[in-house]
């Protein structure tokens, strides 16, 4: 266990869930220890809520669930919006990508697939291309999660039907992967980060 | 100023937590039936789903969760300190995401219902059980929150639409969840949509 005065994240190696918090985190340039492991010990298991990575620690503070462990960082930061409305329409599109767009990729039916990504992705590039962010007139959390969900989708490959996310299709989304990679913290993250398949 | 309104099918599923919820805050709106998706409603569906929540002010959410949590932000029923908050949403996602998902999949046969057994119970409502007997709240603090009503949701729900799982589940195996259960269908607002919400044509 981290006894660093840091917040410490621990998830797989892999990218998975693990990837947004990782971002985030680096984005907003808060020093953080990433704790990969290979598999969930007994011992580890024993200290999760519900026996599931990710897992953030923030002194005795701890917290499962990566949509919620985004919100909560993004929400001591200000990245979640100006106002009430503002918030819950990031966490409309945070929860569209935990709750719609992730499972459905882990259990893929090309069709359906194609169709889901239509509706949601099509969705987001209109409202980019409308305004420039996808909530009020400041970059959010909702445009870092669909930024990452985007390019977690292509990274996946042909088997979450990759190619349906091209850059000529969705060219504000892929101007938007443009911003957050162009960014200090997450170039240097994404340089660190080791070669996975998942 | 017109009254909040919710949108969604003659079903239980994703609705309920919000209903459930508008009705224990003793919110007046409006329960809008929907029998399907046609043109008069789909210009406000952002992703062409169901549940939409319209408030008195105009503004428009949908997934039931960021609904849900909008409501209880304005009703100071998310916990009081960013712990707590963050606790509160910790237990909708897990909810929302973990057990209500894998619900509907054992219910459509795309799970195995021994799972329910071997993950959810002991991984979830078991837990539960277990803070609620340690704190009393879910998410700690000193009252109820959303995280306590979303779990009564789904306690109530799995054992609706898998009834081999309400044998598992149910006569006191999990007393702090009973506990909880007792707590909310006691409400005079919740009680009362539960006596007159339809007996739904899917059991879902």
């Amino acid at each position: 266990m981290s006894t660093s005065s840091v917040p410490s994240l621990t998830y797989f190696q892999g990218r998975g869930l693990g990837q947004f918090s990782r971002v985030l985190l680096s984005y907003l340039g808060i020093p953080y220890e990433n704790i990969t492991v290979t598999e969930i010990s007994d011992a580890l298991r024993a200290t999760l809520p519900y026996g599931q990575l990710p897992i953030y620690r923030d002194g005795d503070f701890v917290l499962t669930q990566s949509s919620t462990i985004a919100r909560y960082i993004a929400k001591k930061h200000n990245f979640m919006g100006k106002n009430l409305e503002e918030e819950f329409l990031v966490d409309q599109i945070v929860t569209a990508i935990h709750a719609d767009i992730f499972p459905a990729f882990n259990n893929p039916v090309p069709e359906k697939l194609q169709k889901l990504y239509e509706k949601y992705f099509g969705s987001f590039e209109k409202k980019l291309q409308e305004t420039g962010f996808l909530v009020g007139s400041s970059v959010t959390l909702a445009d870092l999660y669909v930024y990452v969900g985007f390019d977690y989708i292509r990274f996946r490959g042909e088997a979450a039907l990759s190619s349906e996310l091209s850059d000529e299709k969705y060219p504000k989304i892929a101007e938007l992967k443009k911003f957050f990679e162009s960014n200090e913290g997450v170039a240097k993250y994404i340089k660190e980060r080791p070669e996975t398949k998942f | 100023m017109t009254k909040p309104q919710l949108s969604y099918f003659k079903v239980r599923a994703l609705g309920q937590f919000p209903r459930v919820l508008l009705s224990y805050l003793s919110i007046d709106y409006d329960n809008n039936y929907i029998d399907k998706i046609d043109e008069n409603i789909i210009d406000d569906l952002k992703y062409g789903q169901l549940p939409l929540y319209t408030d008195s002010n105009g503004f428009k959410l949908v997934q039931s969760m960021a609904i849900s949590k909008y409501i209880a932000s304005q009703h100071d029923f998310v916990g009081k300190t960013p712990e707590e908050k963050a606790l509160v949403d910790e237990t909708l996602a897990a909810v929302n995401i973990d057990v209500f998902t894998f619900i509907i999949r054992v219910f459509r046969g795309v799970e195995e219902k021994e799972k329910i057994q071997e993950i959810i119970i002991p991984r979830f409502f078991a837990k539960w059980n277990q803070i609620l007997g340690e704190k009393k709240y879910l998410a700690g603090g000193n009252s109820y929150t959303l995280a306590d009503l979303y779990v009564y949701v789904a306690y109530e729900y799995i054992g609706y639409v898998l009834p081999f799982a309400a044998d598992l589940l149910y006569n006191g195996k999990f007393p702090h969840l009973d506990s909880l259960k007792e707590h909310f269908e006691s409400n005079k607002g919740v009680a009362e949509y539960l006596k007159n919400r339809p007996i739904t044509e899917r059991k879902i």
